[in-house]
């Protein structure tokens, strides 16, 4: 089996007036179908940026990325838009939600800028809705929703499409326990339905939902494992 | 830190480091606020500000009739001193009528020129026009005989240099005259001062220093033989609270009676035609013609472009504002009130306020001094014109409103019992929407009035420039009138002799022996014409029933111009059948003519014009036609009324001979004559010529159209700036509410959108506020132009639907690309770095 994800001998640097920071060194990383990867690691690690540079949000300065098996270097920001597009599903900390759009209408962007008839679009968003149990808040505003509930609409907007690999950046971060931990478990489920994931996280208990833990340190991986499945938190009541 | 200090602060820093906010409403306010206090002020001092000299001008109106004689030829009568005479007596207005006449004699004390002019005027004239004296004999109807006034201007010039005037003698021309009262400096009509024209400045001053002798006008007698002196007299003025003027019909049946039975029948005929008008011009008029319309048209256009500005900062600040929602709802929710609010961001705003305020001063001060600059001649003006404590006070006051209005709508989006909503947000702020309807309003309110604004500037530019730069139909570069007068009539007229042709004549030798010290006296200066030509400051018409080719009579009514071999030629004027008179014709005086393409046209219509030429200029007339002339404009204001010439080589002597002189392509004439050198050389030879003045073509033409050139730049530089405003207030809006839209922008590229879906979503929401701004401004465009022509008569252009689809086009151009310019820019910098956290 191919790997969706291939990274080799990967290098970025931030720059400014005075110092180059290296973020990511010598970073190799396979990332195979169905996987559930949490990468862990204190702050500065480079994490975010690791994320972004998967997520074709930001460039590499030198090394391979393999995207489904395209060649991720040297794209513009256009060709970039279009692969994160088909292939990529995006969860952040903090949801990025549009403020003045419903939670239908932010679940439809992505599904838009493919080109899709409305009435599709229409019927993928009330799937979708259905599998993140907020069916009837389709016509609320970000604002109206709890956090968890945001959270589970950005979910829903980054499985809409289908994507090749789900980019999870902090989910529980800004959600207490409870929503927490019902977030993990959509995760979780997603996961067991075939999508493979990506997850940063500072929870270790949240990493243990993954298949494999990375360890991220001043930009090096400097441990890869293989976790045993573990049972997440019991649902809440 | 005190939360007015922290303000302060805070405006203070965003001056410099928020410029996509600052600049656009600095820029927009500053210009737009600079050129209407510009534009008041200027209106002041045209239109309001206090006559020198005439306190009650408000009462006082000039008595004209108005004779449209053709079509194409118009007089105005009233302005003999007989018509003066018995006006007062007829309507018993001795003390509630006057008029002015300006002196030859030029005054002088102690053998000294006294640097001022003399006007003589009836002795009502103070009282009706309420001249304050100063020092001295306050004038009334029994000391009006016993000396002079002068000016104050005069005399505390003359004080200033030992001279106290009051109570001494001083000369105008062979009389001496006692100095009994010291008056006001007293704002004369335009055409008594012309000679008082500061060039260097080129400003006329309303009150030139002036000598006054006072007579009776309302006793000369019907008859007497004065003929018009159109540029010595003013009009007949009336206080019209105390002369009530009869109704037209009756006014003319009463004027008719005053005429020369010689003419009497020609009056008869025009004074009956329904166009022919009794004209009351109010006082100011006479004295800064055109000044209340010009005014008023920079009043009103700079209004609408502040008005424009006003919408655009607006705009602005509610997109500004919207962002910092969540900060205004923080401090809601703790307790402050939205005045506490809008209070506090009247604070912020000072600097910035500060720094409009000063900018517009300058720009006020700017406009004021570059007005005068597009006249090109003399611009009147009514004392000092600047910007005083008045003038910056409603600077500041525009200034405070616009920035109140701004905060105040933008804060009143602010729903106080929805304050949460501001603050459970995503984390990143409520970004600037197109789709709120203050928006909305603001955006298509801004592009209606540009459209209205820009179709009506451009309609008004079109109109003026006709006027002002369109071709008269001859030579007006390097063509001059030159004057010389003399005070012996008895001689003139002992030139003109009954029957006598002219080549060869007494007449003839006089005005070649004057030639000839003209044109040895200045090699680059040639006589085209030893008499005034197409454009001079006097015009002569005939008016007669002629017969036509087909036997019917018409009233024509044409002007009479010299004809010497060569003149159409060098002065311009196209041939356009037969040709103009030859040397030899000329010297053997044939009686020959060429006449105006109208001329021909009327009294032979139905033959061609190569037909015509041979022809008599009618069956009346022994002159034969040898040529047909194009049709030419005598004033640059004329369009239509093209009168009919006949050119012929004759000339009539009268105290005044004209020449019309050509120069050589870039000689000065005034370096060329020296004037008072030219004077005396022609003096030797005929010492009966006292005077000699000359003045360019152009000087007429500018001075003719000064009203229309200011008015053509203006307009196009009001359109200008209105259309500059258009581009700072959308793009202006367009980076502010982008950048603020940059982290929605990132999240739809996570997303999958391209560059080119966030333009076109921009785009999309930029285009339903287009279509909306364009349909309203093209009815108000509409209704507007039809309400001006209406009401003001105006006299614009037929609307033209092109014109205005043109302008349509153009807004919509520059509004897409003001919107699509500044998002691509922001798209292209990858807003995706929003979403990167530290």
């Amino acid at each position: 089996m191919n790997p969706i994800i291939k990274l080799n001998k990967l290098n970025k640097s931030y720059k400014n007036e005075f110092i180059k920071t290296l973020a990511l060194q010598d970073i190799d990383l396979e990332v195979y179908p169905g996987e559930f990867i949490s990468i862990m690691g204190p702050s500065g690690c480079g994490k975010s940026t690791l994320m972004s540079v998967l997520g074709l949000l930001d460039n590499f300065d030198s090394g391979k990325y393999l995207l489904s098996g395209l060649e991720a270097t040297d794209l513009s920001l256009d060709q970039r838009a279009k692969i994160r597009n088909k292939h990529i599903g995006f969860v952040f900390q903090s949801f990025n939600l549009i403020d003045s759009l419903t939670v239908a209408d932010n679940i439809a962007m992505p599904l838009q800028y493919q080109g899709q008839k409305a009435k599709e679009i229409a019927q993928k968003v009330e799937n979708v809705l259905a599998q993140v149990n907020l069916s009837s808040r389709s016509k609320h505003f970000p604002a109206q929703l709890s956090g968890g509930q945001q959270q589970r609409v950005a979910i829903a907007r980054a499985i809409v499409t289908n994507p090749d690999i789900l980019l999870v950046d902090e989910p529980t971060g800004n959600l207490d326990s409870k929503n927490g931990d019902q977030v993990m478990r959509l995760l979780v489920q997603l996961n067991k339905q075939g999508s493979t994931i990506i997850m940063v996280t500072h929870d270790t208990r949240y990493s243990q939902c993954a298949s494999k833990q990375v360890q991220l340190i001043d930009g090096k991986i400097v441990m890869e494992n293989n976790v045993k499945e573990t049972e997440v938190m019991h649902e809440a009541s | 830190m005190k939360p007015v200090n922290y303000f302060l602060f805070s405006g203070l820093k965003k001056l410099f480091n928020q410029k996509r906010f600052t600049l656009p409403i600095l820029l927009s306010l500053s210009i737009t606020i600079g050129l209407l206090i510009g534009a008041l002020v200027i209106a002041n001092n045209n239109a309001l500000k206090p006559l020198s000299g005439v306190s009650k001008a408000q009462n006082i109106s000039s008595v004209v009739i108005d004779l449209n004689m053709t079509d194409t030829l118009s007089f105005e009568t009233m302005t003999s001193r007989a018509d003066f005479g018995q006006f007062m007596r007829h309507f018993d207005a001795r003390e509630q009528a006057f008029v002015f006449e300006k002196q030859q004699s030029l005054p002088q004390f102690n053998g000294e020129s006294l640097d001022s002019y003399v006007f003589k005027a009836h002795f009502a004239a103070l009282d009706i026009m309420g001249t304050k004296t100063i020092k001295g004999s306050a004038l009334n109807e029994r000391n009006f005989e016993s000396g002079v006034w002068i000016s104050e201007s005069l005399y505390e010039k003359q004080r200033q240099a030992g001279n106290d005037l009051l109570g001494k003698t001083i000369t105008i021309g062979p009389s001496a005259q006692l100095v009994v009262g010291i008056i006001e400096d007293i704002a004369l009509p335009r055409k008594l001062t012309l000679a008082s024209t500061d060039t260097s400045s080129n400003i006329v001053n309303l009150a030139v220093p002036q000598v006054w002798i006072f007579e009776d006008f309302s006793k000369i007698p019907d008859s007497s033989t004065d003929g018009q002196m159109a540029s010595e007299l003013s009009y007949l003025y009336i206080d019209t609270t105390k002369v009530t003027i009869p109704n037209r019909e009756d006014f003319f049946k009463w004027y008719l009676t005053t005429v020369d039975d010689s003419q009497k029948m020609m009056y008869e005929v025009f004074l009956k035609k329904p166009d022919s008008n009794l004209e009351l011009s109010a006082y100011r008029e006479d004295v800064m013609p055109g000044a209340k319309k010009m005014s008023l048209f920079l009043l009103l256009s700079a209004s609408l472009l502040a008005l424009i500005a006003i919408v655009n900062v607006t705009n602005l600040f509610n997109a500004y504002y919207t962002a910092r929602f969540n900060e205004f709802s923080v401090r809601l929710i703790h307790g402050a009130r939205k005045s506490v609010l809008r209070r506090q961001l009247m604070l912020e705003n000072t600097p910035l306020m500060v720094f409009s305020i000063l900018l517009a001063v300058i720009i006020a001060n700017l406009f004021i001094a570059f007005l005068p600059l597009l006249s090109l001649t003399s611009l009147s003006r009514n004392g000092t014109m600047e910007i005083d404590a008045l003038a910056i006070t409603a600077i500041i006051a525009i200034t405070l409103l616009a920035f109140y209005i701004g905060i105040y709508l933008s804060l009143s989006r602010i729903k106080e019992k929805a304050l949460q909503g501001y603050i459970q947000s995503s984390g990143k702020g409520v970004s600037m929407d197109y789709q709120n309807p203050l928006t909305k309003t603001l955006v298509s309110t801004q592009l209606a009035l540009t459209i209205v604004f820009s179709f009506a500037g451009l309609a008004i530019a079109y109109k003026n420039y006709n006027i002002a730069f369109s071709d008269m139909g001859y030579q007006v570069e390097h063509i001059h009138n030159l004057e010389l007068k003399t005070d012996d009539s008895d001689w003139a007229d002992s030139f003109n002799k009954e029957e006598q042709a002219f080549y060869g004549s007494d007449a003839h030798q006089l005005t070649s022996s004057i030639v000839e010290v003209i044109e040895q006296s200045a090699l680059k200066v040639s006589v085209i014409s030893q008499d005034y030509g197409v454009l001079a400051n006097i015009y002569k018409f005939y008016t007669q029933l002629v017969t036509k080719e087909d036997g019917s009579t018409q009233m024509l009514s044409y002007s009479p111009l010299h004809l010497q071999p060569g003149y159409l030629e060098q002065a311009g004027i196209n041939i356009i059948a037969g040709k103009s008179i030859t040397t030899e014709q000329y010297q053997q005086n044939e009686k020959v003519a060429v006449v105006t393409k109208n001329l021909a046209d009327a009294v032979y219509p139905k033959l061609s014009y190569a037909d015509i030429i041979g022809k008599p200029v009618n069956k009346d007339s022994s002159s034969i036609i040898i040529g047909i002339a194009e049709n030419f404009r005598r004033h640059p204001s004329s369009m239509s009324r093209e009168s009919a010439y006949i050119f012929r080589p004759d000339i009539h002597i009268t105290d005044t001979l004209r020449f019309t002189l050509k120069t050589q392509n870039g000689a000065e004439l005034n370096d060329l004559l020296e004037s008072d050198l030219l004077l005396s050389k022609i003096q030797v030879r005929h010492p009966q010529i006292k005077s000699l003045s000359f003045k360019s073509y152009q000087d007429h033409v500018n001075a003719a159209t000064m009203q229309q050139r200011i008015i053509f730049y203006t307009s196009l530089i009001l359109v200008t700036f209105t259309l500059l405003l258009a581009v700072v207030g959308i793009s202006g809006l367009t980076i502010l509410t982008t950048k603020q839209k940059s982290y929605e922008l990132a999240i739809r590229m996570t997303q999958g959108a391209t560059r080119l879906d966030l333009v076109s979503l921009m785009l999309k929401r930029a285009v339903i506020m287009l279509v909306a701004g364009v349909a309203v401004g093209s009815v108000i465009t509409l209704w507007v132009y039809d309400y001006i022509n209406l009401n003001f008569n105006a006299e614009l252009p037929a609307f033209n639907w092109v014109a205005l689809m043109a302008l349509i086009l153009m807004s919509s151009v520059i509004y897409l690309l003001s919107v699509m310019l500044p998002t691509w820019n922001i798209v292209a910098q990858n807003p995706l770095s929003a979403l990167r956290r530290d």
